[in-house]
């Protein structure tokens, strides 16, 4: 007997329609440029070549290493004290450092960037202060101050996922360990390390990808120190018409060099470490004299040095300015400077993220519950080609999709809808996670009971299964719209005037060093989104999204 | 009696043929199923873990697709109907109650997909609430139920639809002991009252046995018997369902000249059987120790091991050279009590011992 083609067969093969036109055919058209010839328009391999030939392409090559090794190991360090402090010792404020962490996530990217700069750069205030003082300091710019960059916005990643792990560590292995004479700081290492690996390679995965995948941290402030993401981009949008089969070339490189990474995690973490029956949970121990003094100093330092950029940001923005010079006192110069700019970027936010994550939550919840109710070939091979998005750099996917819609058959690019549609490929596999996330907590008898009493199974998913799963859907669906609302890279690439969001006009600011009204527009943006982060946790379930 | 299900629907038998289920292609989970299920029959699937019994049920129910064969009800084939068509109430292991809906829009769901509205409707919930014992939990929500509670929301809800058949998979395996023997009487109650034709399932054999009009015994995908309880216990017809159901004692024997020999003794049996090994089933309960009963037996040397006393009953475990025997001592005195430790005769009464041949099927003496 055949199977019959239901609504869920014909929705995956939508599924895949959207997959092959969105993903696949634009990453296929980078992936052929690469291989084109500039001069002869025939397949070589000259692009790749050049970047091994070519000091500044090969220098990117080893910092877009450095950069990555640097920031991960920044954050993991830095991620994973923090979580260690926390889950071992009784620090006050725990609520408060969670939300701090969480609110780091979803500040728009590049805002580290430049508060550094306020505060360090060349006028940095911080600098200028210390040199009255006498004392003077290297300002930040270069490899070492994007290292740091990276490892201060990163950690809160490394915190949340960690930390999560270690409060599902069985505190008996621990006492175990003591039992038979190993000294604390040992155990440290060699039980409770060992025991979260999963969750430490997994930060570190992400803390790779997303700092070589970073652009605004190595423009704004690696001044020698540029990367294969500027690198990509520069050729891409330079003014003397680009170079589309290096831009391509490189931005190949930066997905092989993330692929080759989500491979070895992979490896790092195919031992199952998770424990049979989980034990007791860690008390956290009291603190006392000095080592209270040391460990509350040290965590709230990582803390203030990750909420220090929002900060500066906001306090800024209500500085006096003189043109792009800020003056003493306070005022409302910046905001009244960029009012009429106001409408447009955030009208256009508002637009494509609305749009965008519209067709995330539909899409993901039907394509969602399909992976997880009918497992077969077919949507098991769906839900792996959607980690390809995961390691798709921002820049990358710009890059892609302004090379492939701007011929015939299908001319996007100028478009609001190219925006929408990149936005959409690149943040559906999160959204996607979170619908399957809350789809494993509805029985699939549940549904069977509706299908049994009467329900076209496609009326039991609106009656039955959606309204079980709507909180997970609504905090789901605000953590992608935080996400669009504050996409930089993809939109740089495929931006015009018209089309132009509010991260985007806060680079340009920023690019012409106009700091003032860059801060208050990222103000604003930051408002609307700590609104909505506050939203999405009151819904519930957004700890779980995360 | 017979409320409303003979209305709706004419006298009519379910008949699966030649059913078939293959899991990837390769792993037969059943196979070449044939049953007739008569009309307002209760009709029990028995089997241990794995057998088959959701996956016959779930076909039967149209959430999983047969590789061959046909479920045909009356004159109408339903294996090819969708299973929101079929018109099958189920009750779930898990309840499966809609924890969005309160009590009332639970029973009601499946009314308003059948469009379903005002007093029809009012009245066909009240009726099905009223079936399972909870008028006025209306407005209640799951959360707010218990166990036994939502069971019975969940048996309501499958009955308001006027269901052609009712299915129950391991309804009641979620509940504590008592509650476990309370609920299937009820549920024994309402199909009797209903006439509904029912299939159920449960691994659970004293279950099977107190609830069902017939058993059908399972096993790895294959049908071992059907029969009625009374059947199934007395006179199994298979290895397996001698051993599965109630406790049972096997002894090693063989066939030698058309007579049983066990151990030393050998006795006709009253006709011709084929030779070869044979296994000699006895119920611990038609076991006797001492005395010489005034029928035919068998009877070995024994030695008691232990006796456990176990209040209405007690059972002696009897050491033989054939081996290890379970006897039930259904007159419990302080005499037989403290028989342990001493050697006794097993006695193996004709009339009640069956016996399998190595192919699991039982061997009758055939008239000379
Ligand atoms: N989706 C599946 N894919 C492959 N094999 C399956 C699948 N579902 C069930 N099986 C196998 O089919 C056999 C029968 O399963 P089924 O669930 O019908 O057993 P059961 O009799 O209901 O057992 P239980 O009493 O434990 O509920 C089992 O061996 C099981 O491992
Ligand atoms: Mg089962």
């Amino acid at each position: 007997m055949k199977p019959r083609m239901d609504v869920w067969s014909w929705a995956l093969v939508a599924g895949w329609v959207i997959i092959a036109a969105m993903l696949i055919y634009p990453l296929q058209s980078i992936v052929t440029a690469s291989f084109t010839s500039n001069l002869t328009g025939e397949w070589s391999l000259e692009n790749y070549a050049t970047i091994f030939k070519e000091k500044q392409y090969y220098r990117s090559l080893i910092n877009t290493f450095i950069g990555g090794f640097g920031g991960m190991c920044g954050a993991l360090i830095l991620g994973i004290t923090l979580a260690a402090f926390v889950s071992r010792f009784q620090i006050k404020g725990r609520a408060f450092i969670s939300t701090i962490a969480v609110m780091a996530l979803v500040t728009p990217p590049f805002i580290g960037a430049y508060s550094w700069i306020i505060l360090f750069g060349a006028n940095g205030v911080v600098r200028k202060g210390l040199m009255s003082l006498g004392i003077t300091i290297p300002p930040i710019y270069g490899m070492w101050g994007v290292i740091l960059v990276f490892s201060l916005k990163l950690f809160p990643h490394v915190f949340l996922l960690t930390s999560a792990a270690l409060q599902n560590i069985d505190a008996s292995l621990d006492d175990a360990a003591e039992s038979l004479g190993m000294p604390p700081m040992q155990r440290f290492f060699h039980v409770t390390l060992r025991l979260i690996t999963p969750a430490v390679t997994a930060s570190a995965l992400l803390t790779f990808i997303l700092s070589i995948a970073d652009f605004g941290t190595p423009r704004f402030i690696g001044r020698q120190f540029q990367m294969l993401s500027t690198e990509a981009y520069v050729l891409f949008s330079s003014e003397t018409g680009g170079n589309p089969g290096m831009a391509s070339a490189i931005s190949i490189m930066l997905l092989l060099i993330s692929l080759v990474f989500v491979i070895m995690q992979r490896w790092a973490a195919r031992h199952d470490l998770s424990q049979g029956s989980k034990g007791r949970t860690r008390v956290p121990a009291p603190l006392k004299g000095l080592k209270s003094v040391v460990v509350h100093g040290i965590t709230y330092l990582i803390i203030f040095a990750g909420i220090l950029p929002t900060l500066v940001v906001v306090l800024f923005s209500f500085r006096k300015t003189r043109g792009p010079v800020f003056q003493s006192g306070f005022s409302l110069d910046s905001y009244r400077a960029i009012w009429n700019d106001v409408p447009l970027a955030l009208g256009n936010s508002l637009t494509f993220s609305t749009a965008s994550v519209t067709g995330i939550v539909i899409a993901g919840a039907i394509l969602g519950y399909v992976i997880v109710r009918r497992r077969n070939l077919l949507s098991s091979g769906f839900d792996a080609v959607l980690m390809v998005p995961y390691i798709v750099p921002g820049i990358v996917m710009g890059i892609a999709y302004a090379a492939s819609f701007n011929t015939d058959p299908v001319v996007l690019t100028g478009t609001g809808f190219i925006i929408i549609a990149a936005t959409f490929i690149r943040r559906l596999p999160y959204g996607m996670r979170a619908m399957i996330a809350s789809l494993h907590q509805v029985s699939p008898s549940i549904e069977q009971a509706g299908v049994s009493l009467g329900y076209h199974p496609a009326r039991v998913f609106t009656k039955v299964t959606v309204p079980l799963i709507a909180p997970g859907i609504l905090a789901g669906a605000i953590m992608s719209f935080v996400t669009a609302m504050n996409e930089l890279s993809t939109t740089l690439v495929l931006y015009i005037g018209s089309t132009i969001t509010m991260p985007v006009k806060i680079y340009t600011l920023v690019s012409n060093g106009e700091y003032g009204t860059g801060s208050a527009l990222s103000t604003i943006l930051l408002t609307i989104t700590g609104l909505l982060v506050y939203f999405a946790f009151r819904v519930g379930k957004g700890r779980q999204v995360m | 009696m017979n409320k409303t299900i003979h209305g709706v629907f004419p006298l009519s038998n379910i008949i699966i043929s030649n059913l078939s289920k293959m899991y990837d292609g390769k792993t037969s989970v059943l196979d070449d199923i044939n049953i007739e299920i008569q009309h307002g029959e209760f009709f029990t699937l028995l089997g241990p873990s794995g057998c088959g019994k959701t996956t016959l049920l779930r076909i039967i129910a149209g959430f999983l697709q047969q590789n061959t064969g046909t479920i045909v009800y009356g004159k109408e084939r339903i294996d090819t109907l969708p299973a929101h068509k079929r018109n099958i109430g189920m009750v779930f292991q898990d309840y499966a109650i809609f924890p969005h809906l309160n009590v009332w829009d639970n029973v009601a769901f499946g009314l308003k997909a059948r469009k379903l509205g005002g007093e029809d409707l009012e009245q066909r919930v009240h009726e099905a609430l009223a079936t399972v014992r909870l008028d006025g939990f209306e407005k209640r929500m799951p959360s707010a139920l218990s166990g036994g509670q939502q069971q019975r929301v969940g048996i309501a809800r499958a009955l308001a639809i006027r269901p052609r058949l009712l299915l129950m998979d391991e309804p009641l395996s979620n509940l504590d002991a008592k509650l476990r023997v309370e609920m299937r009487e009820d549920i024994r109650d309402i199909q009797r009252e209903l006439g509904i034709t029912t299939i159920y399932v449960t691994h659970d054999q004293e279950e099977a046995l107190a609830i069902s009009d017939r058993i059908c015994v399972l096993q790895g995908g294959i049908i071992q018997q059907v029969g009625e309880p009374t059947d199934i216990y007395w006179n199994p017809t298979r290895i397996f369902t001698a051993g599965f159901i109630g406790t049972m004692n096997f002894l090693p024997g063989a066939i030698q000249d058309g007579d049983l020999k066990l151990g030393n003794t050998s006795i006709s049996l009253g006709g011709n059987m084929p030779s070869g090994p044979v296994d000699v089933a006895v119920r611990p309960e038609d076991l006797v120790l001492g005395d010489v009963p005034a029928e035919p037996c068998i009877t070995l040397a024994g030695h008691v091991e232990k006796t456990t006393f176990l209040g209405r009953e007690a059972t002696s475990f009897v050491r033989t050279e054939l081996g290890h025997l379970t006897a039930s001592i259904v007159r419990v005195s302080p005499a037989n009590l403290a028989r342990t430790g001493i050697d006794t005769p097993v006695h193996l009464p004709l009339s009640r011992i069956k016996v399998f041949g190595r192919n699991g099927n039982i061997l009758e003496p055939e008239a000379a």
